[in-house]
């Protein structure tokens, strides 16, 4: 099992802890019984065709 | 728990929320409110709906419930609501063990954490001029 030689600074926990980032999910406005919502691009059809519907 | 007030009148500009003891670490919930702080309350809706992150679930319903402070207590209009202040702050934690072998025992950290999120509104008027400079607070 490949084990840490050197204890790492905390410089570099900071930095390697500072780029793990969320990515906000690409949503797209779409209106749907005259209401404007944002959902996933993937999502777009689905909730066109009525197979998912916004919460109300 | 106080609001902010707007300096001149005095009146209530905004609302906080605070959820306690939620058993989620501070290092992951705050990885999803980087996300949403300063936005406007109805797109950090939408946003943390869709968001993969196990934390985004407490954190909408948190903000769900700033959102209904400031219309239910302060009669403020939801629609010029923006998160200006979203904090994680680490509650209490719990402390589990992992036997180990030879007798030893790895140490396991159930940690919690304390979301606060405050809500302010803000008018047309506010982002011409005097608008609070909020979008990031670190």
């Amino acid at each position: 099992m490949a084990v840490p030689k050197r204890r790492m600074s905390r410089a570099n926990t900071h930095a390697r802890r500072s780029q793990w980032k969320a990515s906000a999910p690409d949503l797209v406005p779409i209106t749907v019984n005259g209401r404007e919502i944002r959902v996933p691009r993937p999502l777009v059809r689905a909730y066109q065709r009525g197979i998912l519907r916004p919460e109300d | 728990m106080s609001a902010p007030a707007d300096t001149d009148t005095g009146t209530p500009r905004g609302a906080v929320a605070r959820a306690r003891y939620v058993r989620m670490s501070p290092m992951k919930v705050r990885r999803v409110v980087d996300l949403v702080r300063g936005m406007p309350v109805g797109q950090a809706a939408s946003v943390l709906r869709f968001a993969e992150q196990a934390a985004a679930t407490p954190v909408a319903k948190l903000v769900a419930s700033a959102v209904a402070n400031a219309e239910n207590n302060f009669a403020l209009d939801p629609a010029t609501l923006v998160i200006s202040t979203i904090t994680v702050d680490e509650g209490p934690t719990m402390k589990r063990f992992q036997p180990r072998a030879q007798g030893r025992a790895y140490r396991i950290r159930k940690r919690t954490s304390h979301i606060t999120v405050e809500v302010t509104s803000v008018t047309d008027a506010d982002k011409g001029g005097r608008r609070r400079s909020k979008g990031r607070t670190r």
